[in-house]
């Protein structure tokens, strides 16, 4: 983020809000959008938090698709059956990634 | 003049606030683990007692139960081979990819660097299953063995990564340089781009050696001897058994292996990070 932007903006009369949200979040967008992209993919996958926590319970409604493929593929054993739950995220994981990744190629050109 | 004062005494006081406000947010965990490590059981379970100070002495017993009765040195020296493991690994092979992919290759490059990121992309969740399959084939379950193989994994795309964009920000005239004065290829990069990179590559040991030793997902899949286990696994499931969580020992061990981690952010990172190719080429 180069500093005489900010110094230009501040000379052209804006003021700390107007810098922040016309000038350095319009400049860091396409980080932004990999940070998020990381933060979904991550959170959407995470197992070590359910199961640290709340181990799925009670009856399963803490759940989630990585500990539910977890629990089938290596603590029951059906790996199978656990790398069919675990590779169902597969796909609602390369629709956001990709919406993200065009948006961020749209705003770098 | 006064009006100015208010404006000015509002905003450092509502800029402070929020300071004050997020180290709170951030320092609470680490209050929480080293008082609830040093209250005596009697004192935790007591549900009437104020739970943010010791209303009965201090005391040592959780150390003294977490070294003398659990495994506890064993998952923190396995913690600290698979670290150092994984991390010279990372940086043999992390090292002269980032180097080739930021000098040597054109467009190619950049879109290899990126298939890189993208695998960095895909999460452990994904990938615990097939590699349980591989470690299986390789007669390594039950064994830290099997977690050094596997944490390069994701350690290499992360760290070719950043090396990649470390090496690019860097002059490319210092190599040339060392080249037209009889440099072989190799010799400009070890002579000069890696001495050069120090602070980028201390950067990649730190957080290569954070993120192996925080890491859960395939610790849990991979392993499950005692004796084996690192040191985040082997505190999050030897210290509770079956409904009893025994927290005073939990949090003592969460401390004990968060310090090193904490320290080596603050003393390294500041230090190191700043520019020392700054004036290199003039």
């Amino acid at each position: 983020m180069p500093q005489d932007v900010i110094d230009a903006a501040t000379v052209d009369g804006a003021g700390f809000w107007r810098r922040n949200y016309q000038i350095i979040v319009p400049m860091i967008l396409p980080i932004v959008a990999v940070g998020l992209v990381f933060g979904i993919v991550f959170t959407f996958t995470d197992l070590s938090i359910v199961f640290l926590m709340t181990n799925g319970g009670p009856v399963g409604a803490t759940s989630v698709l990585g500990f539910a493929g977890f629990q089938t593929g290596i603590t029951s054993g059906d790996v199978s059956h656990g790398a069919a739950i675990s590779l169902f995220m597969l796909p609602v994981l390369l629709v956001i990634v990709v919406v993200m990744l065009r948006f961020i190629r749209r705003r770098e050109i | 003049m006064p009006r100015v004062t208010v404006v000015k005494a509002v905003q450092e006081t509502s800029f402070y606030g929020a300071v004050v406000f997020f180290v709170v947010l951030a320092a609470f965990p680490f209050y929480w683990m080293l008082i609830t490590s040093f209250k005596t059981n009697a004192d935790l379970y007591n549900v009437t007692n104020v739970p943010f100070w010791f209303n009965d002495p201090p005391t040592l017993e959780h150390f003294r139960y977490l070294f003398e009765k659990t495994l506890f040195v064993t998952w923190l020296l396995n913690s600290l081979i698979i670290g150092l493991v994984v991390t010279a690994i990372t940086l043999v092979t992390a090292l002269p990819a980032a180097y080739s992919l930021a000098r040597m290759t054109g467009r190619n490059g950049e879109a290899l660097g990126i298939g890189i990121f993208l695998t960095y992309l895909v999460p452990p969740t994904l990938l615990f299953l097939p590699l349980s399959r591989v470690i299986a084939v390789l007669g390594l379950q039950n064994s830290m063995w099997s977690l050094v193989l596997v944490y390069p994994t994701f350690t290499i795309p992360f760290c070719t990564w950043l090396l990649m964009g470390f090496f690019k920000s860097m002059p490319r005239e210092i190599e040339e340089a060392a080249i037209v004065d009889g440099c072989s290829l190799f010799g400009a990069f070890f002579k000069m781009a890696i001495p050069l990179s120090v602070p980028g590559i201390l950067t990649v040991v730190i957080f290569t050696f954070t993120l192996t030793l925080q890491e859960f997902v395939y610790a849990l899949t991979f392993v499950s001897a005692s004796d084996q286990k690192p040191i985040t696994l082997g505190v999050a499931t030897d210290l509770i058994r079956g409904d009893v969580f025994y927290w005073g020992e939990i949090m003592a061990g969460a401390l004990i292996a968060s310090i090193p981690v904490a320290v080596a952010y603050n003393l390294f990172l500041d230090r190191f990070i700043s520019g020392i190719t700054g004036g290199a080429v003039k």
